[in-house]
């Protein structure tokens, strides 16, 4: 499938810290990938730098443009919600909308009305009234009602209740995803986005340390919750990641033959958390 | 094209909208200071004083022709030469610096307007759109000074020229908005420094440029014991509260070419500082 993004050797400073480390992305179009880092990895400078925010060193090309040399010209295939209360607080959403129809070609008013009709914000408060809930509801329904082939999310759900977390997520899943868009979201918040994604990168300390399609993962990456009388033979394959859970040892392999896990205990696909987890604390062992 | 217009007009109202207090409300106080400051004259005036007054304006009116009577209300407009220049300088310090305040900064990025479009469509308010709010106040007042002067002198049952006078009033209000463009065009270095500090500065943005601003006169008197710069800020200052120049002249002046020049250079300084300044 064709790379909407495709970096090589990404890399930006700020003084003597590396936020971005020679970074190498490949999404391809239509998909719905997760960039996966702690706090501080270099998660909102990447999608800085895919978006042309920040200037930095390396090859990047998103939609077939340079963000560098043309930000305005992407943001016409591109929307991104960077968190939740950037949108300007002294306008009504009446306004909000008349502003982006002005500006944006792409723009469909009446999909905007109709994705707004079904919430409970007014249209004559100023947003700065609305909660932080609504003001993202109506960001989303802004970026909804834009015929973007890229969605950029960073952190979107930050500081929201549980309820609106999920709302969030399935009006991105039934109201806007169609197999054709691509959405890239960034969060630490694994889980609350494991189950939509198809591909996964984890970033760590500026660098991209997996990449790799969330069906390819569950072939490579195996758990295993280890019997007692198993545990030395788990350790003798090498496990990724160990840990202990009640009572009883976990390990994640990599590459591992599943035929072999099998004779150790019940082997399942992990959970991008704790595959997370396993690829950022390591525990000495390397992948094979 | 037309879309490049289109966006380029929903920034103008977006500026207007969001500053529309301090467009409106600066050039409203003086406007009503002005009339305060006229009714008390006029009420502190003995009622003879009053009438002596009334004939001579009216006399004068009949008598000067149109050209030459322009100067009534050229100098009735001067209190608003500094509370437009007022009005910019809070608004162009301010404009960029908001975006980032209140982190909307973002959401304008995140839109199909380039970072040259959005400065010039603060360059476009400063020059064009506030002086035409500020006009806006200033022919009511105008007006209004108009209607009392007719209503005086028929209680005197002294002649008047109404027409004349709404004439006037029009005459000296086109004056004083191509007077306020034209210095808007004339003074593009401060209004690209002022933008430049919105666009750089992460805290009090006007300190920031006043200060800079000292910090080049002390700069220049100390390694070149010049005061050109000292000079050129108090020409500027002289200008905005009495110059009325010539328009085509100053227009076509090499004086202007090298503030558009200077001005264009700090304006492209803002637009680069607003790009990846978040």
């Amino acid at each position: 499938m064709e790379n909407i993004v495709a970096t090589r050797g990404l890399e930006k400073s700020y003084g003597r810290l590396k936020a971005l480390d020679g970074v190498d992305l490949a999404i391809s179009a239509g998909s719905i990938s997760g960039l996966i880092g702690p706090n501080g990895a270099g998660k909102t400078t990447a999608l800085k730098a895919l978006l042309g925010l920040i200037d930095v060193r390396g090859e990047l090309e998103v939609a077939g443009m340079d963000p560098r040399a043309a930000r305005h010209k992407l943001m016409e295939e591109v929307c991104f919600i960077a968190d939740v209360g950037i949108l300007p607080g002294w306008m009504t959403s009446r306004r909000l909308l008349d502003y982006v129809e002005a500006v944006h070609s792409r723009f469909d008013r009446a999909r905007a009305e109709r994705l707004l009709a079904g919430t409970s914000i007014p249209a004559d408060k100023k947003i700065r009234a609305l909660s932080k809930g609504m003001i993202t509801q109506l960001h989303l329904s802004v970026v909804m009602a834009i015929d973007a082939s890229l969605l950029v999310l960073d952190e979107p759900t930050i500081g929201l209740d549980i309820m609106y977390r999920k709302t969030f997520y399935d009006r991105l899943l039934n109201d806007y995803y169609d197999g054709r868009r691509t959405i890239v979201i960034s969060t630490h918040q694994v889980e609350e986005i494991e189950h939509l994604l198809t591909h996964l990168l984890f970033i760590d300390k500026g660098r991209i340390v997996l990449d790799m399609p969330v069906e390819e993962m569950a072939e490579r990456y195996i758990e295993v919750s280890v019997e007692p009388e198993r545990r030395e033979q788990a350790l003798r394959l090498g496990p990724l990641h160990t840990r202990e859970l009640l009572g009883r040892l976990v390990c994640i392999y990599a590459g591992v033959d599943r035929r072999q896990l099998e004779e150790l205990g019940e082997p399942r696909t992990p959970a991008v958390a704790d595959l997370f987890v396993a690829k950022l604390a390591g525990d000495g062992h390397h992948e094979n | 094209m037309r879309i490049e217009l289109q966006r380029f007009g929903a920034l103008l109202r977006k500026e207007f909208i969001e500053h529309r207090n301090l467009f409106v409300v600066t050039p409203a106080v003086f406007s009503l200071l002005m009339l305060l400051v006229g009714y008390l004259i006029v009420l502190a005036l003995p009622e003879s004083n009053e009438r002596v007054l009334l004939e001579q304006a009216s006399s004068l009116l009949l008598d000067l022709p149109l050209r030459s009577a322009t100067i009534f209300p050229v100098l009735l407009s001067a209190p608003f030469a500094p509370a437009l220049f007022l009005t910019s300088i809070i608004y162009l310090t301010v404009c960029l610096y908001q975006d980032r305040k209140d982190r909307s900064f973002l959401f304008w990025q995140s839109m199909p307007v380039s970072d040259w479009q959005a400065v010039l469509a603060r360059v476009v308010t400063t020059v064009f759109v506030i002086p035409a709010i500020a006009a806006g106040f200033l022919l009511i007042c105008l007006l209004a000074l108009a209607l009392w002067l007719q209503f005086a002198a028929s209680r005197f049952d002294l002649p008047f020229a109404f027409g004349k006078t709404l004439l006037l009033a029009l005459d000296g209000t086109v004056l004083f908005y191509c007077f306020a463009w034209l210095h808007g065009l004339l003074f593009m270095p401060i209004i690209g420094w002022f933008l430049l500090f919105s666009a750089w500065s992460r805290r009090v943005p006007f300190l920031w440029a006043v200060g800079a601003l000292c910090v080049l006169a002390l700069l220049e008197a100390w390694l070149l014991d010049s005061i050109y710069f000292v000079y050129w800020m108090n020409w500027s200052a002289r200008e905005l509260v009495l110059g009325y120049p010539d328009i085509f002249s100053t227009l076509f002046s090499y004086d202007m070419l090298i503030a558009l020049a200077l001005g264009g250079v700090l304006l492209w300084g803002a637009a680069s500082m607003r790009r990846f300044n978040d």
